[in-house]
C-alpha cells in the first residue's frame, strides 16, 4: 500500500545549471527560483579507489553561493536496467542533496549501462526500459535499492524514446503509472520528451497523461528540439516549441502537486542561443507557473495494465541487445534483425556518436584539432567512427579521453606533433583531476604549436629544441596578464 | 628528413638547453580562452548530462577549425539551434 505523498516545498520555475550560466541566474532571481544541478557533471572518476568518484570541492562551493533554491536531477546513474544501481553514485547524490539541501532527487527512467558476457557496459545514452511486467518489477526494485542511499524522496523522469512503439510491451504512459506506484516514487514529467515520442509515432501526450497518476507529478521540464532525418529529436537545443508551451498550459492546470517548473538547455547549445533567448524562455516558465494545479481534475485510473506482457525477450536480453546494437556492434539474434531494422536505432546510433565526438573534442582538444587539420574531416571522422565501434563508451569524460589517446597511440598515426601533444593533454588532464604538477616534453618549440592550434590553424613547421612545459595545479584567475612567466613568452 | 639533417637536427637537440614554461594546468587545457578559465573546466571532465540530448561540441569543433586554405568547415550549427 502506498504510503501518502510527501510534503515538499513549492520551489517555483528554474533553470538547468551549467558552468557559465552564473550571470543570468543571478541577474533574474525573480524568474529563476531554483537551479537544478547534474550531479555527476562535477564529479571525478577515481578508478580505483573507494568511492571511485570525488567531488569537484570548488563547482560544489560556487553553486552554493547562487541565489534560489537547488534540486539535484541525477544523469549518470539510470534507474531501471537489469544491471544492479550504482550504489557508490547513488551514495554520493544522497550526499549532495543534503550538501545543496535539494528536497527530493529526480534520477531517469532508463538505462546506461548494460550487463553483458563479459562484464558491463556504458551504453553512451539514456536507452528505453523493457514495458513490460517483468520491467516494471525490475524498476522497481531498482529504484527502491537507489533510495536506500538517499535519504529524500525520489522521482523519475518519464524518458525519450526514439522506437518504434511495439505490440509486446505496454503503453508509455502505463509502464511510468506501474512503475511509480510499486516504487511509491514521484514523477519528473519531461513535456517535451513525451511530446517528442509523440511527435516520433508513440503515445501521444494527452493519452500519456490520461495514463500517468498526475498527483505524483512534482517536477516538469520543458526544453526545445530540432528534426533530424525525419525524427523529432530531444536536443534541449534551444526554445520551448509554442505548440508545446500552449500544451503545457493545459496540462499544469492538471498537476496539484507540482512543486518545480525546470527549462533544460544543453551548454553547448547556450552560446548560440545567448542570454536574451534565455531570459525570454524563463519569463514563458514564470506564466506557465502562475496556472499550475489551478483545476481539479482526478487522479486517472486507466492506466492498469490489460496487455500481457510476461513473454520474450526478458529485460536483460533486451537491454543487451539494444545497448550493443547502439554502441555499433551487431548481438546476432531475432530480436536485434527485428530492431535493427527499426530506423529509431539508427537514430541513437547517430546520437551516441555525436556525444563520444563531443566528449573527446571537449578533453583531447589540441590533439583533435590538429588531427582535424592534418587528416582532415573525413578521415578524422573516420578515425573516430572506428574507435566508436571497437572500444564501448566510457561513463567519464575524463576515461573516454584516456580511451582514445590509448587508441591513437596503437594507430599508430604519422601525424607531426601528435605523440608529444598527446602527452601534453594527457598530463594536464590529469592535473586538472589530481592538482598535481606534471611536465611534458618537447623537440620542437610548443607555444606556437598550441597557439596556432587553439587559434583553428595548422601549426607551421617544427622549430626544434628542448622544451619542457611544467604544468602546475595552481589555481589561477581569468587574467593571463598576470601570469608573465608564460604570457610574455606566448607569441603575438 | 635525409641522415644528414636528422643527425644534425639531434645534435641541435642535444646541445640546446632544456626551456622550460610554467602553465596553470587551467589555462593550459583552455588555451584558446583564458578569460573565464576557472568557470570552463568545471563540468567538462566528468560525467556528461547530456547523454539524453544533443550534445553540440564536436559540431562546434568543426565549425571553429579551418582548413589549410584557410575555409571554416561549415557544420550548420545555426540551422539547429533556435
Amino acid at each position: 500500500m502506498a504510503r501518502p505523498l510527501p510534503d515538499l516545498p513549492d520551489l517555483g520555475p528554474g533553470v538547468i545549471y551549467f558552468a557559465g550560466l552564473e550571470p543570468i541566474i543571478e541577474e533574474n532571481q525573480d524568474l529563476v527560483r531554483v537551479v537544478e544541478i547534474e550531479p555527476q557533471t562535477l564529479w571525478f572518476s577515481t578508478p580505483g579507489s573507494s568511492p571511485p568518484y570525488r567531488k569537484d570541492e570548488a563547482a560544489v562551493d560556487r553553486i552554493k553561493e547562487l541565489p534560489g533554491a537547488r534540486l539535484l536531477h541525477s544523469v549518470g546513474n539510470a534507474v531501471g536496467g537489469s544491471a544492479s544501481p550504482d550504489v557508490d553514485q547513488a551514495a554520493l547524490v544522497g550526499d549532495m542533496a543534503v550538501e545543496l539541501r535539494s528536497p527530493w532527487v529526480s534520477e531517469h527512467l532508463s538505462f546506461n549501462r548494460v550487463r553483458d558476457y563479459d562484464g558491463d557496459f556504458a551504453t553512451g545514452f539514456m536507452l528505453p526500459l523493457r514495458q513490460t511486467d517483468a520491467g516494471i518489477a525490475i524498476a522497481a526494485a531498482a529504484i527502491e535499492e537507489i533510495a536506500r542511499h538517499i535519504d529524500v524522496p525520489i522521482a523519475v523522469e518519464t524518458p525519450v524514446n526514439y522506437l518504434r512503439p511495439r505490440r509486446d510491451e505496454m503503453p508509455d504512459g502505463a509502464f511510468i503509472a506501474e512503475v511509480s506506484e510499486e516504487a511509491d516514487c514521484g514523477i519528473l514529467l519531461d513535456l517535451h520528451n513525451v511530446w517528442t515520442n509523440e511527435l516520433n509515432g508513440r503515445q501521444p501526450l494527452l493519452a500519456f497523461l490520461d495514463q500517468i497518476p498526475l498527483d505524483r507529478v512534482w517536477e516538469v521540464h520543458l526544453a526545445g528540439g530540432f528534426e533530424h532525418r525525419g525524427y523529432w529529436l530531444d536536443a534541449h537545443s534551444g526554445a520551448v516549441p509554442e505548440t508545446l508551451l500552449e500544451l503545457a498550459g493545459q496540462v499544469l492546470t492538471r498537476l496539484p502537486n507540482l512543486h518545480a517548473l525546470i527549462y533544460e538547455l544543453t551548454p553547448s547549445a547556450f552560446p548560440t542561443f545567448g542570454i536574451d533567448a534565455v531570459r525570454q524562455q524563463l519569463l514563458r516558465l514564470q506564466s506557465l507557473w502562475d496556472l499550475r494545479g489551478s483545476t481539479s481534475v482526478p487522479t486517472p485510473c486507466s492506466h492498469v495494465n490489460t496487455i500481457a506482457t510476461h513473454g520474450d525477450p526478458l529485460p536483460a536480453v533486451w537491454e543487451r541487445t539494444l545497448g550493443e546494437l547502439v554502441i555499433g556492434k551487431d548481438p546476432g539474434g531475432e530480436l536485434a534483425s527485428e530492431l535493427a531494422s527499426d530506423p529509431g536505432v539508427g537514430i541513437l546510433r547517430d546520437l551516441v556518436r555525436e556525444v563520444r565526438a563531443s566528449t573527446i573534442v571537449s578533453t583531447l582538444r589540441l590533439v583533435s584539432r590538429l588531427l582535424l587539420l592534418a587528416l582532415g574531416q573525413e578521415t578524422f571522422e573516420d578515425l573516430l567512427a572506428r574507435f566508436e565501434c571497437e572500444i564501448p563508451p566510457e561513463l567519464f569524460a575524463s576515461e573516454e579521453a584516456a580511451r582514445f589517446a590509448g587508441y591513437l597511440r596503437s594507430a599508430d598515426l604519422e601525424v607531426a606533433y601528435l605523440p608529444e601533444l598527446l602527452a601534453f593533454e594527457e598530463a594536464v588532464l590529469a592535473t586538472l583531476m589530481d592538482g598535481r604538477p606534471r611536465s611534458a616534453d618537447f623537440s620542437f618549440e610548443p607555444i606556437s604549436v598550441l597557439r596556432a592550434l587553439s587559434e583553428g590553424r595548422r601549426p607551421g613547421p617544427p622549430s626544434p629544441g628542448r622544451f619542457r612545459i611544467e604544468v602546475t595545479g595552481e589555481d589561477v584567475v581569468p587574467n593571463p596578464q598576470e601570469y608573465p612567466s608564460w604570457s610574455n613568452y606566448w607569441p603575438h | 628528413m635525409d641522415g644528414r639533417n636528422a643527425l644534425s637536427f639531434e645534435r641541435q637537440r642535444e646541445a640546446a638547453p632544456v626551456v622550460t614554461i610554467s602553465i596553470p594546468a587551467k589555462i593550459a587545457y583552455n588555451i584558446d580562452a583564458m578569460h573565464d578559465v576557472v568557470k570552463r573546466v568545471a563540468g567538462i571532465l566528468g560525467c556528461d548530462g547530456c547523454h539524453s540530448g544533443f550534445d553540440f561540441r564536436f559540431r562546434h569543433v568543426l565549425d571553429f577549425v579551418v582548413n589549410q586554405e584557410g575555409e571554416i568547415f561549415a557544420g550548420g550549427l545555426e540551422q539547429r539551434i533556435g
